[in-house]
């Protein structure tokens, strides 16, 4: 799975499609994945041992399980309902391009994604780092942040902080708010303050989560402290395959 | 069609079809907010993202990295920024 990547990734594209889109549906498509599911995954505590179900990854990307909520028919559907509920072609555009890439974002671990659901239920899965979700948050962390995965998230982060200026307050009063009704709803219900903290939430939480867990895995933990970037690594990790 | 004008007739719904009010600029030597310069800003967000990381790496009990859990943070930042960097322009020669 990746991490900090389904935080930033509507960033980048609001950059470069502009308003075609919204954030924030670019952002509930990014999401829409793993809401229901992530913390049955982890388990309720942070360390993971409290796990509520026997096997995460068939939850999680299988099929019995949820594992369709990560296949391209999925943003789809869920696209035409918004489309059919609020009219909004953007909305509907949103948030099918927001669960597309959290879909093709996963493919890179070695679990993968059933992306052609409901045809068939085999995962595309490139294997450029472990799947490491059943062993808990902690440990997933640890697995995902030494390995290439964490170069994943990197590139995300510096991608946007190249495009620092997205994030500004000027940005959001003159490129965001006048060309998505989402904003003038919110703003009817709360200060720039709420809006400003809505819109910048998810970088804030990417960026962060990213020096945090790259922190925590290499300096504070004591298990497998030590960056693997080998292809599908990294290799302490139980091998994993799709369920 | 000011901005204030423009937010009251989308809320009624009585804009004309296609008029989106604009926020308005805030302006450059306004005495209430006097405007912060963008070193500071940089920094201050700068140093909100790792504080917020390094908290939730130390005490990952209390201050847990997560989407949600980062929200009343975030708003804390928000909310300190102009006070604390607004205080600090204003002692800004001219």
């Amino acid at each position: 799975m990746s991490w900090a990547a389904h935080d930033l990734e509507p960033y980048l594209m609001r950059a470069k499609l502009g308003g075609a889109v919204s954030i924030p549906f670019l952002l509930l498509g990014s999401y829409s994945p793993d809401i229901l599911t992530k913390w049955a995954v982890y388990g309720l505590d942070f360390s993971g041992g409290h796990k509520l179900v026997s096997d995460p990854v068939q939850l999680h990307r299988g099929f019995p399980g949820v594992g369709f909520t990560h296949s391209l028919l999925f943003g789809v559907v869920v696209g035409l309902l918004i489309l059919w509920t609020s009219k909004s072609r953007m909305w509907a555009l949103s948030f099918i391009l927001g669960n597309w890439a959290h879909v093709l974002s996963d493919t890179l671990d070695s679990v993968g994604t059933m992306v052609l659901w409901p045809l068939t239920d085999w995962h595309l899965h490139l294997d450029a780092w472990e799947y490491v979700g059943q062993a808990g948050r902690r440990t997933d962390a640890i697995a995902y942040y030494t390995s290439l995965g964490g170069v994943w998230d990197v590139m995300w982060a510096v991608w946007l902080l190249w495009n620092w200026r997205t994030l500004t307050t000027e940005h959001f009063r003159n490129e965001i708010y006048p060309k998505d009704h989402f904003w003038h709803w919110l703003g009817r219900r709360a200060s720039e303050s709420v809006m400003l903290t809505v819109y910048r939430a998810s970088a804030f939480f990417g960026i962060a989560s990213i020096l945090g867990w790259y922190l925590w895995a290499l300096a504070v933990n004591d298990l497998h402290a030590a960056l693997d970037w080998s292809l599908g690594g990294p290799q302490w990790a139980p091998r994993i395959g799709p369920p | 069609m000011s901005f204030a004008q423009g937010r009251a007739a989308t809320c009624a719904g009585t804009a004309p079809p296609g008029t989106i009010p604009r926020m308005p600029t805030p302006s450059p030597r306004g005495a209430a907010a006097p405007r912060i310069p963008g070193a500071w800003s940089v920094a201050y967000w700068v140093a909100a993202v790792l504080v917020y990381a390094g908290l939730g790496t130390q005490l990952p009990q209390a201050v847990f990295l997560g989407f949600w859990q980062c929200t009343p943070y975030l708003l804390f930042f928000h909310w300190l920024r102009p006070r604390l960097l607004g205080a600090m322009a204003r002692g800004r020669p001219a």
